[in-house]
């Protein structure tokens, strides 16, 4: 059956807060946030009040999965990049074969050695400076090359783990 | 993805923001035939197949981009060839909350978007009402519609 609304964006919310606590929308706005932001800012976004956002926080803090900075008096949450990063190197480790992990490597190597070359330059912060905002040519090769360096960082990060691993079982 | 029409900083791709999307869609929509990045270690996108598609065609596919500056890109494709895409991204063109309408989705046709919610889940959400919306009442002209009466 076709659900009926008036209003899709305002649809979508009531149907968010059907199907999930406080704690659950909380959870998801930390773990989408990257620059700090406070209680209140928060607490808008997960459609909660200020004084639940607050307390859900601060599990979240208590938990490693949120960090805290100051912004003199308030206190700005944002999700733990390092919990992010370790869970990702644990699935790679389930889902992937060591050969696999070597094989894209050189792969994600090789392209970032072609936007090197395509552009002449070295990093994409410096592609960035480059590009025009009226023209549509190299953002999207930007989003890729900032993806890529992030994805072979961390397939870097699986295999030294991986080994540290192997080593200290022996 | 062959969207080329960014123009502006769309940001690296943030896995957690794909992860609640493919589980979303799995929850919500009991077309979802398989889920999968494009690459297992290098991801740059989620696919989304699904076992039927808008009309007479007869699979579908999500393609899914969110990168950590809360930009996106949701874009379909069937077996028909028809493309429509919900996009959040700089460019030369249109707001940068946007809708590229079927059958081909040209980035020169793009339209402002229904959608104005900016929540991943809110967002993930709004496309599946707009994709069923649209795939029971055989009505591309749904796609991008806000409302939708009894």
């Amino acid at each position: 059956m076709t659900e009926t609304w008036d209003d899709v964006n305002e649809q979508v919310k009531a149907d968010w807060k059907d199907d999930t606590t406080p704690f659950e929308r909380v959870y998801e706005i930390v773990e989408q946030t990257h620059d700090g932001q406070s209680a209140a800012e928060i607490a808008d976004r997960a459609l909660v009040s200020e004084p639940t956002a607050r307390r859900h926080c601060k599990t979240l803090v208590n938990t490693g999965f949120a960090e805290t900075e100051q912004d003199g008096q308030t206190t700005l949450y944002k999700r733990n990049s390092d919990r992010v990063l370790m869970s990702r190197i644990r699935e790679l480790r389930e889902e992937v074969t060591r050969p696999e992990l070597l094989d894209s490597i050189q792969d994600m190597k090789a392209e970032i050695r072609r936007y090197e070359d395509r552009y002449d330059v070295v990093s994409p912060e410096e592609l960035a400076q480059q590009l025009d905002a009226d023209e549509t040519a190299g953002w999207d090769d930007l989003t890729a090359w900032r993806t890529t360096r992030q994805n072979l960082a961390v397939a870097q990060a699986a295999l030294a783990y991986d080994e540290a691993s192997h080593q200290l079982a022996v | 993805m062959s969207d080329d029409d960014r123009a502006g900083e769309f940001g690296p791709i943030y896995l957690p923001a794909l992860q609640r999307i493919r589980d979303l869609w799995l929850d919500l929509e009991p077309l979802v035939e398989e889920t999968a990045y494009d690459d297992v270690v290098a991801p740059t996108e989620l696919q989304i197949s699904l076992s039927d598609g808008l009309g007479d065609a007869e699979s579908a596919r999500l393609d899914i981009q969110w990168s950590e500056l809360g930009m996106y890109s949701f874009h379909y494709v069937d077996s028909d060839d028809i493309n429509w895409r919900f996009d959040r991204h700089p460019n030369a063109h249109s707001p940068e909350i946007h809708f590229h309408p079927p059958p081909e989705a040209a980035t020169t046709a793009a339209e402002p978007s229904c959608i104005d919610v900016t929540e991943v889940s809110l967002v993930t959400r709004a496309v599946h009402a707009m994709w069923r919306a649209a795939y029971e009442e055989d009505a591309l002209g749904r796609l991008n519609s806000a409302s939708n009466p009894p």
